[in-house]
């Protein structure tokens, strides 16, 4: 256990500092994905077998693809980037073809020792830290492991559960010892018979938001200024 | 079905609600409406509604017997031990205040639909005439005073917006507001009167079980009625009712009030509206009685108005101003019979004077509505007695019901309006006290000028030689059926109405008007001491009854020999010279006035007096008050500065909002951070 | 036995970098994805506090309560992903960057 906490604490601590380092968005994003498969082995390491396999499921699977469609789908490159990028690939080299791998290319000329261009890229594409940043959440840091170090040594000696909570306990039934902690049916039973009303609910949620991504997202919606294609636009002016 | 007719209350709400969907049906529609579906269905809302009130007269009240109908709609406000009920109260007193509200109001609503056809707001007037229709039937109706003054205040409003109804005049706007002003200053008399009423007896409603009259009897039965505050009460209400009657001080509006529509003036300004003072007089009689000091105010202050609204109506050239201030006078002999305790008589002249009157304006309207068919709509000469004459042949049914109204106003036996005024010139008579005297001395004098100016009305109008432009005299043409149907119907009422209250002296001891509103003042009776003089006399002594016959001949003769005298005058040109040299000196454009006949024209200077001694001072006040308070203090200091200072912060702290996602990230993180360390720290 | 205290100060080490990120960035799918890393913390620590405080007499419900929390989380933040890069496009469209500075119509 405690190896694979250690090895995914890595792993996602990693990942988490490529995320906020990064330039360039497609390196990000894939920080982002190391961080989140560090977190799944975190959570397998937690007896939460399920969580790991939601965390993989709906992030990798779901979550990064759809973050990957917008970065693909638009110029998404701050002024900031577009000024100070320096050999960056990814979205950069879609739209900017002419551009791309230029100073690479000088580079190589210079130096016999070649790194991979995208290494290369990766490295010139780290941004300066920015000191307000810091300190906020530094000073977030601060605060949370003050909070932390304030916990008792054993979680139990928080004491009884608060009487309103009381009705939401669940007596256990002879069937249940044969459920282990964390197992997917022990979770599903808690969804279920514990919380089935915000199930539902987060369902509705979900579809809710479905609706507004489709209509926000929507091109062509007559009459509604901001909605028409950005090549439409300029036709018509 | 519900038997509508059966019910009482029903028919009691359908009394003043008819008018009000006529209203609503005018005020809103109106602009897509004809002028005969517009005038048709507010008239018929006022019939519909006259023959409720028939209906509740005639059927529930004297075949049934029934006293009172009483509904209570809804509590209207309370605060505290002050409560007031929305609800309707019909007993004798209204119930002739009510048939004469709707069914004069009928008549004119008629008359109107011939008079406004060719105005172009005709929907606008039938919504106003309307609206006070049943503003009107809300006073005389409503349980309480508080219920009276919402409609007294309702009336007001309709006289305002009826007396501006040609509003693109100035004059006659202001001839409104002037209407208006006149009568906040009365009903700010008439508040603080129920004011008083209310702290004394802690209840303003007549009807039900805590009631002004319970409070009254109580007081009575305990000994401890407050004569002094009483008289103030009273007096107070007596300035609301100088306000809304048109009495000195505060009558000036009236005679302004007649730049409205003519019949307007008839049903508000002559038959109805003005009169809503007499109505609260007689309506609190119980009070009054106990209030000496306000009973003579109220009998003198009525005998000078009579007196002297009369001896301007002398002289005026406007066919209407003439009956203006002759409804000012009869005003004043109703407030004249009030004062003496005669409330029956007030009540009584209210109810002849309605029908003479209403019928000597629609008249003067029908002349006017003849003239101006060529002089055209607006023109002063179309209202100025000078240049009319010999209308006789032109405008006959005119004439004649015109003629009959004057003799009537003039106090002719045999009228209506000899029957109600001698009756209240014998209470003063047979008073013999030094007040009853200087009454009837007043009253008598302003039954001369009563008599003079009606035959002078008639004679410079319909009889002699045409004065004016040829032309409008040969376009003058008789009114439509509208018109003149209302105009005979009137005329019968001006002849025939007053044989209800026929003298004792005739040998009628229990006239049928008298003995019916009886019940109304028998609280009041009962509180007065053997003897009063104010007690409504019951038994006739065969002494009184030859002091009644003196009276009758002198004011008989009165009437007569001055109408007579008057007519003779007015009525031949060759007599209208010497008239003329009465009032001028020298000849054409070198005219000069004598000085009587000035101060007379100009209304005693009444106008330019108050101009002078009220309206400048309060506009130089008014004028102080906007530079200093309104223009530095309010809208430099306060409102421009409150506006500066929170500019100034604004452009200071606006700057924070940059619009910038980012830059509201940190301030939340911050804030966030700030938090929870403070948590933590308070957590120790 | 592993520490959970450590995995705690996992999740709010994880949590500061997402907020670094979320204030550091002005690209608007950074910025997402760093609060994506935020929720992610948050998801660790209550999986944690699920884990450590079972406490006796929780019962099954009560000891995965934590856990269910977790997939609500998830479930939240996958609507809002979804909403925020709609947004995201749609801000694009009018203004044709994803800088976050761009869209600043609410400058007072």
């Amino acid at each position: 256990m405690e190896v694979l906490f250690t090895l995914s604490a890595l792993i996602s601590l990693a990942g988490t500092l490529i995320l906020i380092t990064q330039k360039n968005p497609v390196y990000a994003l894939l920080g982002l994905l190391i961080a989140f498969g560090g977190s799944a082995g975190v959570f397998k390491a937690l007896d939460a077998p399920f969580i790991a396999v939601s965390q993989i499921i709906i992030y990798a699977g779901a979550l990064a693809v759809m973050f990957l469609f917008v970065l693909m789908f638009t110029d998404t490159r701050t002024q900031d980037d577009r000024l100070k990028l320096p050999g960056a690939v990814g979205s950069r080299a879609v739209f900017n073809p002419k551009d791309s791998g230029g100073p690479a290319k000088a580079k190589k000329k210079k130096n016999e020792l070649q790194m991979p261009p995208a290494v290369t890229a990766a490295l010139d594409s780290i941004q300066l830290p920015k000191p307000m940043a810091m300190v906020l959440s530094l000073s977030f840091l601060v605060c949370f492991t003050a909070a932390i170090a304030k916990l008792p040594a054993d979680f139990n000696d928080f004491g009884p559960l608060p009487a309103s909570y009381s009705g939401a306990l669940f007596v256990p039934s002879s069937s249940d010892g044969a459920l282990s902690f964390g197992s997917t049916a022990a979770v599903s039973k808690t969804i279920f018979e514990g919380f089935p009303l915000a199930f539902e609910v987060v369902s509705l949620l979900i579809f809710a938001a479905l609706l507004g991504a489709v209509l926000l997202a929507r091109r062509h919606l007559a009459g509604i200024p901001g909605t028409q294609d950005v090549g439409k636009e300029r036709d018509h002016a | 079905m519900i038997n509508v007719f059966n019910n009482p209350e029903l028919l009691l709400w359908a009394v003043p609600l008819m008018p009000l969907f006529g209203f609503l049906i005018n005020g809103l529609f109106g602009k897509r409406m004809s002028v005969a579906s517009s005038g048709g269905i507010a008239a018929a809302a006022v019939v519909i509604s006259f023959l409720c009130a028939l209906g509740l007269f005639v059927y529930h009240m004297n075949m049934l017997g029934k006293e009172t109908v009483q509904s209570s709609a809804f509590t209207w406000m309370q605060v505290g031990g002050f409560k007031i009920n929305f609800g309707l109260y019909l007993d004798r007193l209204s119930s002739v205040y009510m048939l004469i509200i709707t069914g004069i109001g009928a008549l004119i609503h008629i008359y109107s639909i011939g008079y406004m056809g060719h105005d172009e707001g005709f929907a606008r007037y039938f919504a106003y005439l309307n609206l006070f229709v049943f503003a009107m039937l809300m006073l005389v109706l409503g349980d309480s005073l508080v219920t009276l003054f919402l409609g007294w205040e309702g009336v007001g409003l309709c006289s305002y917006l009826l007396i501006g109804f040609w509003y693109k005049h100035l004059h006659n706007t202001t001839a409104g507001m002037k209407a208006f002003i006149a009568n906040r200053v009365g009903d700010f008399g008439f508040m603080i009167g129920m004011f008083l009423l209310f702290w004394h007896f802690g209840s303003l409603s007549y009807a039900g079980d805590a009631s002004l009259q319970t409070g009254m009897q109580a007081a009575i039965a305990s000994g401890t009625v407050d004569t002094t505050l009483l008289n103030w009460a009273c007096i107070c209400l007596f300035v609301g009712a100088c306000g809304k009657s048109a009495q000195i001080p505060l009558f000036v509006w009236l005679p302004d009030a007649m730049a409205g529509p003519t019949p307007v003036s008839a049903l508000i300004h002559a038959a109805t509206m003005v009169t809503a003072g007499i109505y609260m007089v007689a309506r609190m009689n119980f009070v009054f009685v106990h209030a000496e000091t306000a009973m003579t105010i109220v009998a003198v202050t009525g005998g000078a108005t009579a007196l002297f609204a009369g001896s301007i109506g002398l002289v005026q050239r406007d066919i209407k101003k003439v009956l203006a201030y002759s409804t000012v006078s009869q005003l004043g002999f109703m407030f004249m019979a009030a004062g003496l305790g005669q409330f029956h008589l007030a009540v009584f002249h209210v109810f002849t004077h309605a029908f003479f009157k209403a019928l000597l304006f629609l008249g003067s309207g029908s002349v006017i509505h003849a003239l101006e068919h060529s002089l055209g709509h607006g023109n002063p000469d179309s209202q100025d007695m000078w240049k009319m004459g010999g209308l006789k042949e032109k405008l006959p049914i005119t004439c004649y019901t015109m003629f009959i109204g004057a003799l009537a106003l003039a106090g002719i036996p045999g009228l209506a309006g000899f029957f109600s005024k001698d009756a209240i010139l014998y209470s003063a008579f047979h008073r013999g006290d030094t007040l009853g005297w200087i009454i009837y001395g007043l009253g008598v004098a302003a039954a001369i000028c009563t008599a003079f100016y009606s035959a002078r009305l008639i004679g410079l109008t319909f009889y002699g030689k045409w004065r004016g432009d040829e032309h409008a005299y040969a376009h003058a043409d008789e009114a439509p059926r509208s018109m003149a149907m209302p105009l005979l119907i009137l005329a019968l009422g001006a002849i025939g109405v007053g044989y209800l209250l026929l003298p004792p002296a005739f040998g009628v001891h229990h006239p049928p008007f008298q003995t019916w509103l009886a019940p109304i003042w028998a609280a009041g009776q009962a509180a007065l001491p053997e003897g009063s003089k104010l007690l409504i006399p019951v038994e006739h002594d065969s002494a009184a009854i030859a002091a009644e016959w003196v009276n009758i001949a002198i004011s008989s003769l009165i009437a007569i020999g001055v109408f007579l005298f008057a007519f003779a005058i007015y009525s031949r040109p060759a007599n209208l010279a010497k008239v003329r040299a009465l009032a001028f000196r020298g000849e054409g454009a070198d005219a000069v006035m004598t000085p009587w006949y000035r101060v007379l024209l100009n209304k005693y200077y009444i106008d330019e007096l108050y101009d002078l001694t009220i309206v400048r001072p309060t506009k130089i006040a008014s004028d102080v008050l906007f530079v200093v308070v309104d223009v530095i203090v309010i809208d430099l200091l306060f409102v421009n500065g409150a506006a500066m200072v929170v500019k100034a912060s604004s452009d200071l702290v606006r700057r924070l909002q940059t619009g910038l996602v980012r830059h509201y990230l940190y301030a939340f993180a911050t804030g966030a951070v700030i938090l929870i360390a403070l948590f933590l720290l308070i957590a120790q | 036995m592993l520490e959970p205290k450590v995995v705690l100060f996992l999740a709010a080490v994880l949590f500061s970098a997402g907020l670094y990120g979320v204030l550091s960035r002005r690209h608007l799918i950074m910025l997402l994805m760093s609060l994506e890393l935020m929720l992610n913390a948050v998801n660790i620590a209550l999986v944690t506090f699920s884990r450590y405080w079972a406490g006796e007499g929780a019962g099954m419900i009560g000891a995965h309560s934590g856990q269910f929390f977790t997939l609500m989380v998830m479930a939240v933040a996958a609507a809002e992903v979804g909403i925020g890069l709609a947004i995201i496009v749609a801000v694009y469209r009018r203004k044709h960057t994803a800088d976050s500075d761009a869209a600043s119509e609410l400058k007072g």
